[in-house]
């Protein structure tokens, strides 16, 4: 293994081969997440691996590359979310969804609300609801402050006790 | 149970993970459906593979380069050096890399990927071949052809020191090196991993 270090060139470029393999997979996975398994994924997961390769920084930290993947593909994501129209029907209550896949309630959620709050607010809601990201890594990624990512998730739970009722 | 993050998980799968998210992993099925998912090998389809050619990291500086060394004449003398033991070196763990040292008079250093260098500087290349057993470095030409400069079989899983180096001269425009890996010898440029140095020049004083 080679010795890592704060200094030295990074005249590393890789193939579109390896960047594919190694960064592919997990840009498709991020993208069923939040859009399901269907061709829309398919679409954000393409259109965030180009940009990932435009911007050549599949050479750089994987740190830093699993950041920016997170921040484009939700930013595609969301994008996509507000354009179309809410289709599916609001689930029960999560807690009377006994077997109800829970990925699967949340992001029928966010659909139902996604034209109701703005972009930026649905990013940091789709980060934390379907990838499980907490506050911090939340507030990293975006570089939107910790208070910020706190309130903005207060305010989305707030928005979601009426639809709750209203399904109960 | 709490599970880690997703972007916790993805960065284990590259090998960017913290103990208690491994830790986590090995006792979560969930968890580890997750990254066997990520280690799903892939053909590269069409779409992606029509994306390499266009990928310039100084697209505009290439095109300024190109132009001012229409005319140049360009001639890497090959001269054996003896340069003292090279330092470690940045690589993104698991892929192949190419270390190039710089050693101006007595003093060897790492280039640091954007300084010029100079006219006489000698320059000397290492290779993490990461798996692959077959090295060639070429001078690309101003027309964008390839002039073969080493060629070896290297250890698959040790760095390669070239044991030749290339005194830089003082013709006008970049040098620019294709350094080519694969499993067994190949055309350079269809090789399975290929890189572009280009090493800009300060004029002679």
């Amino acid at each position: 293994m080679l010795p890592r270090t704060p200094t030295g060139p990074t005249i590393v470029h890789a193939t579109i081969e390896q960047t594919y393999r190694r960064y592919f997979p997990l840009i498709r996975e991020k993208c069923a997440r939040m859009l399901g398994d269907g061709d829309e994924a398919q679409d954000v997961a393409q259109e965030t691996f180009v940009r990932l390769w435009r911007s050549a920084l599949a050479d750089e930290d994987p740190r830093r590359i699993t950041a920016w993947i997170y921040r484009t593909a939700t930013h595609l994501a969301v994008d996509l979310l507000r354009r179309r129209r809410f289709t599916g029907e609001m689930p029960p209550d999560p807690g009377a969804a006994a077997g109800l896949d829970e990925r699967l309630l949340a992001r029928r959620q966010l659909e139902r609300i996604a034209r109701e709050i703005p972009a930026k607010e649905l990013e940091i809601v789709v980060l934390h609801r379907l990838d499980g990201l907490g506050q911090e890594e939340i507030a990293a990624v975006t570089g939107i402050s910790d208070r910020t990512v706190r309130r903005v998730l207060r305010r989305f739970d707030e928005r979601l006790a009426p639809m709750r009722e209203e399904a109960s | 149970m709490r599970h880690p993050s997703y972007l916790e998980l993805d960065r284990l799968a590259l090998g960017d993970g913290e103990a208690g998210v491994r830790a986590h992993v090995e006792a979560c099925p969930r968890c580890g459906a997750h990254l066997d998912r990520l280690r799903t090998v892939e053909a590269v389809p069409a779409w992606a593979r029509a994306l390499e050619k266009p990928r310039r990291r100084f697209g505009w500086l290439h095109a300024l380069a190109l132009a001012g060394a229409a005319t140049a004449t360009v001639s890497i003398g090959a001269v054996l050096v003896r340069a003292p033991p090279p330092p470690p070196y940045v690589a993104a763990k698991g892929m192949p890399s190419v270390a190039l040292y710089v050693q101006r008079g007595t003093a060897t250093s790492l280039w640091n990927g954007t300084d010029p260098l100079r006219p006489g500087d000698r320059i000397r290349l290492k290779v993490a071949p990461e798996g692959h057993r077959w090295l060639a470095v070429s001078q690309i030409r101003t027309d964008g052809s390839l002039a073969l400069l080493h060629e070896a079989r290297v250890a698959a899983d040790e760095d390669y020191l070239l044991p030749e180096s290339w005194r830089l001269d003082d013709a006008p425009g970049p040098e620019r090196l294709h350094v080519a890996l694969d499993d067994e010898k190949v055309d350079p440029a269809q090789a399975a991993w290929t890189t572009t140095l280009e090493l800009h020049k300060e004029p002679s004083r």
